[in-house]
């Protein structure tokens, strides 16, 4: 070998085999084929649609929370014919109330009316027969007056009248009571005629007065008016016939009384439905449940939430816990919507990194380093060894750690979910659908390298949402331990919506949990 | 439009730069990839990697260095990554030819695609080490580091690779007369 290799060096045009390649190799240049660039294109686009698609998990949640909104309004609209079926009763008592109401007032208002018929007798004996409509109207003027409850001035005016004996006037006066007082003044000359007819009569007829005001004034229609005005007319006739057809009449009164409590039946079932349904007490409808769970984070994505360059890197997600407390409240036997409030923390690790000592502008961009210049940092493995050589990323001094070194980025976040729960099967032992959001408020967070002699905190990371949300589909298994206490476990999977503000990182994280508690009703 | 606003582009993105970056930078990666990597295909395959490597990576790029630099170290790296944890069976008799580092041929024309398959055709170790070497300028201690061996490892492998493709050159001088 070593003969060969001195016999060359004799030999003209030798070249030195490093240079032969060099001169070659080094500069020349190839065209790869148009399918490199048609994968790179296509693999890049796919990154892309992946950030952009609505994930999987977003669908899924989002049927499930039209079907939870479904049943809710189905059971809803199930649920109104039964409370319109309570109502109507509730309505019913509740008029009957009112009637009741009604008869004490009239029964009041017929002392009052007694009273003031006696003042209008004596004032009989000293007018003229003649002057009947006039004590009718002073009459009506009473008892409008009464209706309003002046008694003092109604007398007074009354008292007036009789010395003017100015029929007119008061005609006049009364024309926006035109209708009540042709009637009333029927009813008086009727009044005026049977003066041998007994006081108490006179009182029904009063009483019926009243009733039939005190529901003009209710009701305010003109239409009721003339209905009440004709069969007083009835009345007035028929009471010249006989007593006993008074009587009747008065049961009709009673009945048509009847009849506009029921209008007012329905108009007070309208009003007072909302109201019925807020009375509804219902029993047991409430449950509360303390919960812990482990929870397991992980991403779907491949990319990674820290930094880009660690999107190829080994990442695992970690048990921590959760626990809280949620309120449930019962809309069916089946369906409950429930709420509450629990803490979250969850945690992650990416492998395969190297860290460095160097200039915060070389540093991992999403970690806030509280304005330090010099910072620890991460960076992907291999990148360090691009520094030695005379790289972009000056400056960075590589840190040595004993094994392999792991950035472990901690979340915890507060939790208030709004979630539906279905009944599949409602017995002893329970099996329920469980859909809805979490609304998550951050709490603390860190990013912190660790190694196996080694754990230092980079920092806060930047690019968590301050307020995200998850979609949350599990399923429920419970088991009533008696009537007031159940037993609850919960898988639950909990796809996070907008954990990080900076929308490029293809980190799609979710994480698992298995809820237990022991729901209390009450 | 120049290369620094096709970055700020491919910093966005943009499909449209990406494929202007392609253009402009795929013919000298395609180089790269080739004489590191064994075949032709296992070459694109890993220009497909370093490009996208390059186009997630782009932020990082900190306008410091040479931006064919930059790109160039990823390429290498992409390729490494591929090669560097295949072993070599060449531990004994490492220092007996290490110092064998003058190799030297008749200089006559042999063509380019000749020169590239015996480096391709070299075993994995010794491609790297002498591609790294003798075509891209890398130290043995550097070479030591990426690759996770020795600088005398690195050094012998040099020196093994010479020998096969001085060997091959000959051969081929052989073939040719």
């Amino acid at each position: 070998m070593r003969f060969l290799l001195s016999q060359e060096l004799k030999m003209k045009n030798k070249k030195n085999i490093d240079e032969l390649f060099k001169e070659k190799l080094s500069s020349f240049e190839a065209t790869p084929s148009a399918d490199v660039w048609n994968n790179i294109q296509a693999k890049m686009k796919a990154e892309k649609e992946d950030r952009k698609v609505i994930p999987l998990w977003w669908k899924v949640a989002g049927v499930a929370a039209l079907l939870a909104l479904l049943f809710t309004i189905g059971s809803r609209v199930f649920d109104d014919s039964k409370t319109t079926e309570i109502v109507t009763e509730n309505t019913k008592e509740k008029t009957n109330t009112k009637n009741s109401n009604n008869t004490i007032t009239s029964s009041e208002n017929t002392v009052i009316a007694s009273e003031d018929e006696n003042k209008t007798e004596t004032l009989e004996k000293t007018t003229n027969a003649s002057d009947n409509n006039t004590k009718a109207n002073s009459n009506n003027d009473v008892f409008n007056k009464t209706s309003t409850s002046n008694d003092a001035i109604a007398v007074e005016e009354i008292k007036k009248r009789n010395t003017i004996k100015g029929t007119e006037k008061t005609s006049v006066e009364k024309k926006p009571r035109f209708k009540d007082n042709t009637i009333e003044s029927v009813k008086e000359t009727v009044v005026a005629t049977s003066t041998s007819e007994k006081l108490s009569e006179k009182e029904k007829e009063k009483e019926e007065k009243n009733i039939s005001k005190t529901s003009n004034d209710k009701l305010n229609t003109i239409d009721t008016n003339k209905t009440v005005d004709t069969e007083k007319v009835a009345v007035a006739i028929e009471e010249t016939s006989s007593e006993k057809e008074t009587n009747d009449v008065s049961n009709k009164t009673e009945a048509s009384k009847n009849k506009k409590s029921i209008y007012d039946a329905i108009e007070e079932s309208k009003t007072e439905e909302a109201v019925a349904k807020v009375d509804r007490t219902p029993d047991n409808r409430w449950d509360v449940t303390p919960n812990f769970a482990p929870v397991y984070y992980n991403s779907l994505g491949e990319g990674s939430s820290i930094d880009p360059s660690f999107a190829d890197n080994a990442q695992s997600g970690d048990v921590n816990f959760s626990y809280g407390v949620q309120v449930s409240y019962n809309i069916t036997d089946r369906l409950s919507v429930r709420s509450g409030v629990s803490n979250v923390d969850l945690s992650y690790a990416t492998g395969g990194i190297e860290l460095g000592t160097g200039p915060v502008s070389q540093a991992l961009r999403s970690v806030d380093y509280g304005g330090r210049q010099v910072v620890l940092t991460a960076f992907d493995n291999g990148t360090l060894m691009d520094v030695s050589s005379g790289d972009p990323f000056g400056g960075i001094t590589p840190k040595s750690t004993s094994g392999d070194v792991e950035l472990v980025q901690n979340i915890s976040y507060y939790e208030v979910p709004l979630e539906l729960k279905y009944a599949v099967l409602n017995k002893k032992f329970g099996v329920n659908l469980i859909g809805g959001l979490s609304t998550l408020f951050l709490g603390n967070n860190d990013i912190t390298a660790q190694a196996a002699n080694f754990s230092e905190t980079l920092g806060e990371a930047n690019n968590l949402s301050s307020v995200s949300f998850s979609t949350n589909v599990g399923i429920g298994f419970d088991y009533k331990i008696s009537r007031k206490f159940k037993f609850n476990i919960e898988p639950m999977f909990k796809y996070q919506l907008n954990p990080y503000t900076d929308s490029s990182v293809s980190f799609r994280p979710y994480y698992l949990g298995v809820y237990t508690g022991v729901s209390f009703k009450f | 439009m120049t290369l620094d606003e096709l970055i700020i582009q491919c910093k966005k993105q943009d499909a449209k730069a990406q494929g202007e970056l392609y253009k402009r930078y795929s013919n000298i990666l395609f180089s790269i990839c080739l004489r590191y990597s064994p075949n032709y295909v296992e070459a694109e395959d890993s220009l497909q990697d370093a490009f996208i490597t390059i186009f997630n990576k782009i932020e990082q790029f900190k306008d410091k260095g040479s931006f064919e630099g930059w790109i160039k170290r990823i390429t290498v790296n992409t390729v490494l990554q591929k090669y560097r944890k295949q072993r070599v069976f060449d531990i004994e008799n490492e220092e007996q030819i290490a110092d064998e580092a003058e190799v030297e041929i008749d200089d006559i024309n042999i063509p380019l695609d000749y020169l590239l398959k015996i480096v391709q055709e070299l075993p994995d170790r010794y491609r790297l080490v002498f591609s790294m070497y003798v075509l891209d300028g890398y130290q043995h201690k550097e070479i030591g580091t990426m690759l996770g061996i020795s600088d005398g490892t690195s050094k012998s492998n040099l020196a093994r690779a010479r020998g096969i493709l001085k060997t091959k050159v000959e051969a081929y001088k052989e073939a040719n007369k």
